[in-house]
């Protein structure tokens, strides 16, 4: 991975350069027009950021059963990347909302519990900092409570009454839009790999640097 | 009796404080004006919007990106330090 960073950052740039080309050809929605086309960005980065959650639960079940180190970096990487996409669809979301419905932010279901989500992956971190021994197994089981918010994000249009677009927009898309919003979704999901894989690099080379200084004292 | 004159006072101040409070209001409008008839004071464009979501997922990437470089230079510099100094006390 550490041979490929390079060139895959390089087709990631390209493709997020290319992606407004992309979206700015695709079909006009009917009503939203222009303002529809910020969906391009915000949904995708909802995708990566749950994909992100769910590899950092499945980084943290791989820590506590296996015991591997390795589970520990993924679980810790993927939580911050986490973060990172949860404040692209925390900003994006509410530039939408400014025109779409006269108001940035709204306390409906869907919008409280994504950003309780997030909060829950802020303090996942915040536990990691501060929270010394033995943070590294409880973060864990914060990972996995915050993987079981997921389906409540994602279906909490179907179960509670909200303001929110329903789940029924991307299925429905229109050959023209799809192929944007799929390239979109590539372009994200391969930009949290990337970010994943070398912030995981750093927790390694931490925990290196650790070893380091105990064998320092020894 | 102070306790009443204090509580009519309390009332009468809430009371007017409540009518001065409403504003006259504009007549409803009847009927409903296309957003292209609208005065261009009123009217919202949306690119400003999505050139600024667009934008704040570039710079959001980009400061993510360059805050693990710089942290991952932080810890090089930290091991490099570390090589060195346990080069010079075991000389």
């Amino acid at each position: 991975m550490k041979k490929a960073f390079i060139p895959l950052l390089v087709v990631a740039t390209a493709m997020f350069a290319y992606a407004p080309i992309l979206i700015a050809q695709a079909k006009f929605e009917s009503t939203m027009f222009l303002l529809q086309k910020i969906m391009y960005f915000h949904v995708p980065s909802w995708f990566a950021m749950f994909t992100a959650i769910g590899l950092s639960a499945l980084g943290g079940v791989w820590f506590i059963f296996k015991n591997d180190k390795r589970g520990d970096w993924l679980a810790v990487a993927a939580a911050e990347v986490a973060v990172m996409f949860g404040v692209m669809g925390l900003t994006t979301g509410p530039l939408w909302a400014y025109k779409a419905w006269g108001v940035a932010w709204q306390w409906d279901a869907k919008l409280t519990i994504a950003f309780l989500l997030e909060l829950t992956f802020i303090s996942y971190l915040l536990l990691r900092k501060y929270g010394g021994p033995g943070s590294d197994k409880l973060s864990a089981a914060v990972a996995l409570f915050g993987l079981a918010t997921v389906p409540f994000v994602y279906y909490a249009v179907n179960i509670w009454r909200t303001i929110h677009p329903a789940n029924t927009v991307v299925p429905s898309l229109q050959p023209g839009m799809r192929e944007a919003f799929w390239f979109s979704v590539a372009a994200f999901l391969l930009l949290m790999s990337l970010l994943i894989s070398q912030r995981a690099r750093l927790e390694r080379m931490r925990s290196q640097l650790d070893e380091l200084y105990l064998a320092e004292d020894e | 009796m102070a306790k009443r004159v204090l509580a009519f006072l309390f009332v009468t101040a809430i009371s007017m404080a409540t009518l001065f409070a409403q504003q006259p209001q504009a007549p409803a409008r009847d009927q409903y004006i296309p957003i292209d008839q609208l005065p261009p004071s009123e009217q919202m464009p949306s690119a400003p919007f999505v050139v600024a979501a667009y934008s704040a997922v570039w710079i959001v990437a980009m400061l993510y990106l360059f805050s693990i470089w710089r942290r991952i230079g932080k810890v090089e510099q930290d091991m490099q330090v570390l090589a060195r100094r346990q080069k010079d006390a075991s000389r």
